[in-house]
């Protein structure tokens, strides 16, 4: 079947659609070799009516939706001497994918990273980059490729939305679970995102606590709000290298007493000595008090702390509160 | 990201229509609207509107031509669109996320295909200025090794975190299936050591290694022969912590938890290292065990 519409028809249809006159527009801006000034846009390109203002505000409207497509139209001028002149363009090679020297074994590598996410929050977006990589004609080469991996990812719902707002460094707002359990609105700076040990990370500086914190994606209590414009502020690459020190306090040393050959965990960062034959002392860093208490408890039986005196004091403490609520 | 419009949508899906059928002439419609996840009556109506746009003068000859022959699409026309778009951050992200979860799955042996790799990851990461990280995962990686065991039926060695005896042992297993329980995941599989079928969870599970003997399936009952034991606690503080432990978020507001487990001992010592922040209530005689286990850690601080 051909469509056989005459073109007056084609043209009364054309006008009332939105989405036709924008990839009208989109057409012209790409195939001309020059700028097109406004006037010559109005003039020749389907969908542009009323009065001046009217096509005015349309027109504004329609580079707006372009660019939140990813197109960006240029605005110049084909003739230095006349600069009130400016016209418009979209230059093909901003338009275009911009992936080179693609070939067959990287098709089939990045469509495997694609199909990961099939029902996860990046699945969209998986699927339509896939789409226009599959659009350059490339043949797949899946033969010489065994799958890497057969599971789906599971990619948190904020994970779009944060992306986004890194890349255009744009002010974030989410709810987050705090150590009760308790939602607090959190206003975050959001500086990178991370995976590690199977959860993913949101590393940013709280502009209400004034200073960088990390936060589980798992314990978002809502989507994320985008707040303000995009490129209101700059990111601190100093602080980001000194993740570690990020709760603020001091590296110490606790010396631990452990059975021989028990709690692989608290072996596993520590520095260790023979205390006798049954116990070995180990030196173990901490920087939170109360996480190094329940690591040594994990331990059970196998391990008591010998030094600090008070981190001593303190878990004998715990342990007969423990016993009398239990009692 | 404000979700677009149903319209700026749709001319996303026109602009990529239009290199996308220049590549895959005759393709059919049910194939192409599955392609672009749409059904076949709205793809129609999209290609219709294809069809309505072109150069400026827009006789037939500035207009894309469209056709169908006998549900089989074709275009014509269409050169001044006939490019495929750049990606958006978004697409660049959801597919270097997904290189570099493939790069950690990759043995290490196959050097090609991890430069491979490696060129595509640098290559897309300077498309974007998010800064995103992936980071080695030893469960994902583990779970590629088990899987692959799964399905050859291979007897493998795990080195295993016992939580009941606080020790990394190494342990001979018939890998049978994953499940998941309260967050966690679980491999089932039978053990040489216990001749019985457990569940080894992934996290615990320190390195993977083939033993190259195959075993056979019929010989195991698949069905783990570990009962769940049900508790009952009450929650004080540290409450994030200990839903997330316990991989369940029901605590009520009074700090009731009911939650059931695999392992006794295990359950003994969660609430032991979580003092005094939490307390055992049910069963009465696992609440005598951790009454016990704290006298027992006591005992090494008296003089």
């Amino acid at each position: 079947m051909y469509f056989h519409v005459d073109v007056d028809q084609q043209r009364a249809l054309t006008v009332s659609r939105k989405s036709e006159r924008l990839v009208n527009l989109t057409i012209a801006l790409l195939a001309t070799k020059r700028y097109l000034t406004k006037a010559e846009i109005f003039k020749n390109v389907a969908g542009y009516s009323g009065d001046a203002e009217a096509k005015d505000r349309m027109f504004e409207r329609d580079k707006d939706d372009l660019r939140s497509l990813g197109i960006t139209i240029e605005l110049g001028t084909f003739d230095p001497l006349f600069e009130d002149e400016a016209g418009y363009r979209i230059k093909p090679e901003s338009y275009a994918l911009q992936l080179k020297s693609l070939d067959p074994l990287s098709i089939a590598l990045l469509s495997q990273a694609g199909k990961m996410w099939r029902e996860a929050a990046l699945g969209d977006s998986a699927q339509s980059g896939l789409r226009k990589l599959k659009s350059l004609g490339i043949e797949s080469d899946i033969d010489s490729l065994v799958e890497l991996t057969s599971g789906t990812q599971h990619a948190p719902e904020q994970l779009p939305e944060l992306i986004e707002a890194i890349s255009d460094r744009r002010r974030v707002s989410f709810e987050y679970l705090d150590e009760e359990l308790a939602s607090k609105l959190r206003n975050v700076e959001p500086y990178r995102l991370s995976n590690s040990r199977g959860y993913w990370y949101l590393i940013g500086f709280d502009t209400d606590k004034q200073g960088l914190r990390t936060f589980r994606l798992d314990r978002f209590h809502s989507t994320v709000s985008i707040k303000g414009s995009a490129n209101s502020f700059e990111v601190e690459l100093t602080a980001l290298d000194n993740l570690e020190a990020l709760d603020g306090d001091d590296l110490l040393i606790a010396k631990v007493a452990v059975r021989k050959g028990k709690a692989p965990t608290l072996r596993a960062e520590a520095f260790t000595t023979e205390l006798d034959i049954e116990w070995d002392c180990l030196d173990i860093p901490y920087r939170n008090e109360s996480l190094l208490i329940r690591e040594v408890l994990w331990a059970g039986e196998n391990a008591y702390i010998l030094d600090p005196v008070h981190l001593k004091e303190k878990i004998v403490s715990i342990l007969k509160t423990a016993v009398a609520h239990h009692g | 990201m404000a979700k677009q419009s149903a319209p700026i949508q749709e001319v996303s899906r026109l602009l990529d229509l239009v290199p996308f059928l220049s590549t895959h002439s005759h393709i059919s419609l049910k194939e192409l609207a599955r392609e672009f996840g749409i059904d076949e009556k709205a793809m129609a109506n999209e290609l219709t509107a294809l069809s309505m746009c072109g150069l400026p003068g827009y006789t037939p000859y500035e207009l894309i031509e469209i056709f169908f022959d006998s549900g089989f699409v074709t275009i014509n026309n269409h050169d001044a669109l006939d490019i495929p778009r750049a990606l958006t951050t978004l697409e660049v992200a959801s597919l270097l996320i997904g290189l570099e979860i493939l790069r950690e799955s990759a043995s290490a042996t196959e050097v090609t295909l991890l430069e491979k790799i490696d060129a595509l990851i640098s290559e897309m990461r300077e498309l974007i200025g998010a800064s995103i990280e992936v980071e080695e995962d030893p469960q994902s990686a583990h779970r590629v090794l088990i899987e692959r065991a799964i399905a050859a039926r291979e007897t493998l060695d795990i080195e295993y975190l016992s939580p009941l005896r606080d020790e990394i042992t190494i342990r001979k297993v018939d890998p049978l299936y994953f499940q998941s329980d309260n967050g966690f995941t679980y491999l089932v599989a039978h053990s040489h050591e216990q001749g019985a079928v457990r569940n080894f969870r992934l996290d615990r599970i320190h390195s993977v290694r083939s033993t190259g003997s195959q075993y056979s399936a019929d010989l195991i009952n698949p069905q783990p022969d570990e009962e769940k034991i049900s508790l009952s606690l009450t929650v004080a503080g540290s409450r994030r912590a200990i839903a997330e432990l316990f991989g369940s978020g029901a605590i009520h507001p009074n700090g009731e938890m009911e939650i059931s487990v695999y392992s006794a001992e295990w359950a003994k010592k969660a609430v032991i290292a979580h003092s005094p922040d939490v307390r055992l209530n049910e069963p009465n005689n696992l609440r005598k065990e951790v009454v016990a286990g704290l006298q027992n850690i006591l005992a090494l601080y008296a003089p």
